[in-house]
C-alpha cells in the first residue's frame, strides 16, 4: 500500500471502519512509515479524546420549558388566525379588486405592441442604399463564382 | 413510530412528552457540543423541540425519525452558532459570558460521566471542537459522541457517505493539530 491510499484510509482505520484486511495494511503500511506513522497515532487519538468526552444530558427544568414555548406559540398561532378571520371579510371586496385590476393591467390582450419611432430621413435613405448594396453584390458575386468556375475549366481543357 | 403517529394524528401532548423524554439527552449533547455555550445551548435545544412540535406533522418517514431530530438539532444549533459568532465572537462568548464547561456539565448532570480524570482535556478538546466550521464539527460530534454510522450521518446531513467520509477525513486533519497535547489515543475505554 503505497503512502496516498494509506492516507486516504487512515481515519477510517482508527475509526474501526474498514473490512479487517484492508485495516491490517493500513497499519503494515503505517508501522514502517515515518509520516503515515504519526498520522495513523493522531487519528486514533482524536478518536479516543471525542469518544471519551463526558456527555451532557438536559437539566429537568427544560421541559417546562419547552411546553412553555409550545403552550405560547399554540396561542399565537390561534391569534394569527383570528385576526386573519376578522381581517379577512374586511378587506375581501378590497383584496378582490385589487386582483382584478391586477389581471387586467398584465393580461397579454391589455398590451399593445410598442410601434418603433420611423426612422429619419437621412437614415430611411441609408438602409434603403445598403440594402441596394447587399443585392447587387451578391447578384455579382454568384456570377463572379460561375466565371471562375467557367475559365478554369476552359484552361485546363487547354 | 407510534408515537410520532400519535403526534401527527391528533397532536397528543402526551405522546410529545415522551419522545421528548426519549431524545432530550443526546439533543442537547449535541447541540451543547455544536453551540459551544451553555445558555446558549439550552435555548437551542428549546428551539429544537419547539420545531420537532411544528413540524412534526410534515415528517413522511423517508429517513428515520432520530436521523430528522438530529438534523432538525444540527441545523438550530448551526444558527445559534453563527448568530453567536456574529454577535460576539464565539470565544470571547464563551470567555466572558459561559462558565467553565466541565462545572457546568456536572451541575446540568448530576452523576455525569467523571472517568475523564484530566477535566482541562475534555475542555480542550471542546475548545477545539468549537474552532472547527460547523459541518466539520457537526460530522465529529454525530460520530464520536452520539456513535451514529455512516450511513445515518448521511441520512441526517442529507449528503451522501462519500462525503460524510471525505467531511470526517477533513475535520481529522483540522482538529489534530489543537489537541497536540493530548495523550496517544488508546482503546476505548467507554461502555456506552
Amino acid at each position: 500500500m503505497d503512502c496516498a491510499r494509506a492516507r486516504d484510509l487512515i481515519f477510517q482505520a482508527a475509526d474501526g471502519e474498514l473490512p479487517a484486511e484492508q485495516a491490517a495494511m493500513v497499519r503494515d503500511h503505517a508501522a514502517s512509515c515515518p509520516v503515515c506513522g504519526p498520522l495513523l497515532a493522531d487519528a486514533e487519538r482524536v478518536r479516543s479524546a471525542l469518544v471519551s468526552l463526558p456527555r451532557m444530558t438536559a437539566p429537568a427544568d427544560l421541559w417546562p420549558a419547552v411546553q412553555h414555548r409550545i403552550r405560547a406559540d399554540r396561542r399565537r398561532r390561534v391569534l394569527v388566525r383570528r385576526r386573519v378571520r376578522r381581517l379577512v371579510p374586511a378587506y375581501a371586496p378590497l383584496a378582490a379588486a385589487a386582483a382584478l385590476c391586477l389581471a387586467v393591467f398584465l393580461h397579454p390582450a391589455g398590451k399593445q405592441e410598442p410601434v418603433p419611432p420611423p426612422p429619419p430621413d437621412d437614415v430611411a435613405v441609408l438602409l434603403t442604399e445598403h440594402a441596394a448594396f447587399d443585392n447587387e453584390f451578391f447578384v455579382g458575386g454568384q456570377d463572379f463564382l460561375v466565371a471562375e468556375n467557367t475559365f478554369s475549366t476552359e484552361s485546363i481543357d487547354e | 413510530m407510534a408515537l410520532v403517529k400519535r403526534c401527527q394524528r391528533d397532536g397528543s401532548a402526551e405522546a410529545f412528552h415522551v419522545l421528548y423524554e426519549r431524545h432530550k439527552d443526546r439533543i442537547t449533547n449535541v447541540v451543547f457540543h455544536l453551540v459551544g455555550n451553555y445558555d446558549e445551548a439550552l435555548e437551542a435545544t428549546q428551539d429544537v423541540f419547539l420545531r420537532v412540535y411544528r413540524k412534526i406533522g410534515k415528517f413522511r418517514g423517508q429517513a428515520s425519525f432520530t436521523s430528522w431530530l438530529y438534523r432538525i438539532a444540527v441545523n438550530v444549533a448551526t444558527d445559534h452558532r453563527r448568530r453567536l459568532g456574529r454577535e460576539r465572537g464565539l470565544l470571547a462568548a464563551y470567555s466572558r459570558h459561559g462558565k467553565p464547561a466541565e462545572a457546568l456539565s456536572r451541575s446540568a448532570r448530576p452523576g455525569a460521566d467523571e472517568r475523564v480524570a484530566d477535566l482541562e482535556t475534555a475542555e480542550q478538546v471542546r475548545l477545539a471542537l468549537r474552532r472547527l466550521s460547523p459541518k466539520l464539527a457537526a460530522v465529529l460530534t454525530l460520530r464520536y459522541l452520539e456513535g451514529r454510522a455512516y450511513t445515518e450521518i448521511a441520512e441526517t446531513l442529507n449528503v451522501s457517505v462519500g462525503t460524510v467520509k471525505s467531511r470526517l477525513n477533513r475535520a481529522h486533519k483540522a482538529i489534530a493539530p489543537l489537541l497536540t497535547d493530548l495523550a496517544p489515543g488508546g482503546e476505548d475505554e467507554r461502555e456506552d
